[in-house]
């Protein structure tokens, strides 16, 4: 595609733009800027993925994996309003890493995938945004379960839980809330929309039979991450809203 | 009824000088709030020490505080003699159990929240039996606890805090939800299990009359300090100090 055919893609956001100007929906700001980042951004990746896939240099790799790693902290971390902030970037990032580390390690390991930057990247990106979008809402819905059950947390440390054990009910919650997304995009997968990247493969000339068995790796791959992703926050971040003596701690999520 | 006690008995739980300090956030600055200041107290087998004072005066707070929901600022509880510190927290919380203002109960069935601190300690239960103790019909069991009337609710609650086999009970206004016929029912109910299981009971009431019929001692408490421990007797007599005889005619007068 060259680049003046893609400029005319340009003329879709001119029908947002006017749609929002005669409905006085005041997003013209937003949408005219959002559009100069997408532009940017994808750009400067796309050329940066081409050096690094030439170069094919693991550090070059590495910094792109953690530059992933630490917006996706960066992003997801924001969901934990009662956390403190260093508690809550440091269990994030390990949930995120561990489950990056786990499946690609799998996908490489299982000979599944090339060791390539070309793979790895992609495969990565896909791993840790959605590792990201679950940890949020697990640490998101963990911190509402708490605030809505503590008269049952309350009520099983008084009977000699644990914490642990008291937190039980939240923590479960909170991970079905974070795999929910993956599970059920795994259901309509297909017959809503085609994901991207297999529209991408299509349009690019794979054959759809090929681009499926793509599609039908990733979504098994991503159903791991963000079940790892989930599970890892869940288990974790409970910890600093309880005290060592399994009372509530301080920033035990309260109503304000 | 109030129940004879041998004086010679060991307290089972005493306390020595608690006090809780928070701080609260105001406009300027934080400032230190004492929701205990220096309590004392002590309680023995076979005993029921009631607790009166003023709302706000402290009384959930010091029962919470004794199933150690909170860390002191200063003072100490002994079990047994010993410092809390040397049971586990969760064997402690066991065997003082805590029976909450208003109780909460898990998504399930009767019997599931009924046994569901038995469960956690590996201690069976005959749920039936249990239900029984507390004058509940056994064919509640497979119901949803929280479509149980106000007074079944306090009966189960306090069915299931006794199913952990706990030595001291901490009540904490178990009656003040319910008329008074269901208020006559579970202090019977409570007082024929302390008896025979001769448990020892910290009651809070907010009815001096019902303190004065089924406890042995009273602790008066106000704004967070002990201002009167009392034998039963001489609490409610004309010897009573000061303090005593000023609570009680305000809350005479009271609605
Ligand atoms: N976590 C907390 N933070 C701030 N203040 C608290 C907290 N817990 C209790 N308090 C305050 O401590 C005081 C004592 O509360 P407590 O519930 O022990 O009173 P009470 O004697 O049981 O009253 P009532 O008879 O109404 O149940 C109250 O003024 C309450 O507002
Ligand atoms: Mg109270």
């Amino acid at each position: 595609m060259s680049l003046s055919t893609l400029s005319f893609s340009l003329s879709f956001i001119g029908i947002a733009l006017f749609l929002s100007y005669r409905e006085q929906l005041a997003l013209e700001k937003d949408m005219l800027v959002g559009t100069v980042r997408a532009i940017i951004q994808l750009f400067i990746i796309g050329y940066v993925l081409q050096y690094v896939f030439d170069l094919r240099s693991l550090p070059g790799l590495l910094s792109i994996l953690t530059v992933m790693v630490v917006v996706a902290v960066q992003n997801a971390s924001k969901r934990a309003t009662a956390l403190p902030r260093s508690q809550s970037i440091l269990y994030i990032a390990g949930a995120l890493i561990l489950s990056e580390v786990l499946t690609l390690g799998m996908l490489l390991g299982l000979g599944i995938v090339p060791a390539e930057p070309r793979f790895i990247i992609p495969f990565s990106g896909m791993i840790i945004g959605n590792s990201m979008i679950a940890a949020g809402l697990t640490v998101s819905r963990l911190q509402a379960e708490l605030l809505n059950q503590k008269p049952l947390v309350l009520t099983a440390l008084t009977l000699g839980a644990t914490s642990r054990q008291a937190a039980a009910r939240a923590i479960k919650a909170a991970v079905k809330a974070g795999m929910s997304p993956t599970i059920d995009g795994m259901k309509t997968v297909g017959l809503v929309q085609l994901p991207g990247m297999m529209t991408g493969q299509i349009i690019a000339g794979a054959n759809p039979v090929e681009a499926v068995k793509y599609q039908l790796l990733i979504q098994l791959v991503l159903t791991a991450a963000t079940a790892i992703a989930s599970m890892a926050v869940g288990l974790w971040s409970y910890r600093p809203f309880f005290t060592a003596d399994h009372q509530l701690s301080p920033c035990y999520p309260n109503k304000t | 009824m109030v129940v004879n006690i041998d004086k010679t008995v060991a307290s089972v739980l005493e306390w020595q000088n608690i006090s809780l300090t928070i701080m609260v956030q105001t406009r300027e600055s934080q400032v230190e709030r004492h929701l205990l200041h220096r309590v004392s107290g002590k309680v023995s087998p076979g005993e029921i020490l009631c607790l009166l004072g003023p709302s706000g005066s402290g009384k959930s707070t010091l029962l919470t505080a004794l199933n150690r929901l909170h860390s002191l600022s200063e003072g100490e509880i002994r079990f047994r003699g010993q410092p809390v510190e040397k049971y586990p927290v969760t064997e402690l919380r066991r065997r003082v159990a805590y029976v909450a203002q208003r109780p909460a109960f898990f998504p399930g069935t009767v019997e599931e929240n009924l046994s569901y601190g038995a469960r956690l300690w590996g201690i069976s239960i005959d749920p039936p039996l249990w239900l029984e103790r507390v004058r509940l019909d056994r064919s509640l069991l497979s119901q949803p606890a929280d479509t149980l009337s106000g007074g079944q609710q306090q009966r189960l609650s306090f069915a299931r805090s006794l199913a952990v086999k706990p030595d001291v009970l901490l009540l904490d206004e178990p009656t003040s939800a319910l008329d008074i016929h269901g208020a006559r029912e579970l202090k019977e109910i409570v007082l024929t299990v302390v008896e025979r299981e001769n448990l020892a009971v910290l009651w809070v009431t907010h009815d001096p009359e019902q303190a004065r019929r089924i406890s042995h001692r009273v602790l008066l408490l106000t704004e967070g300090r002990v201002s009167a421990c009392l034998p039963t007797e001489v609490f409610f007599s004309k010897e009573a100090p000061e303090v005593v005889r000023t609570f009680l005619e305000i809350k005479g007068d009271g609605p």
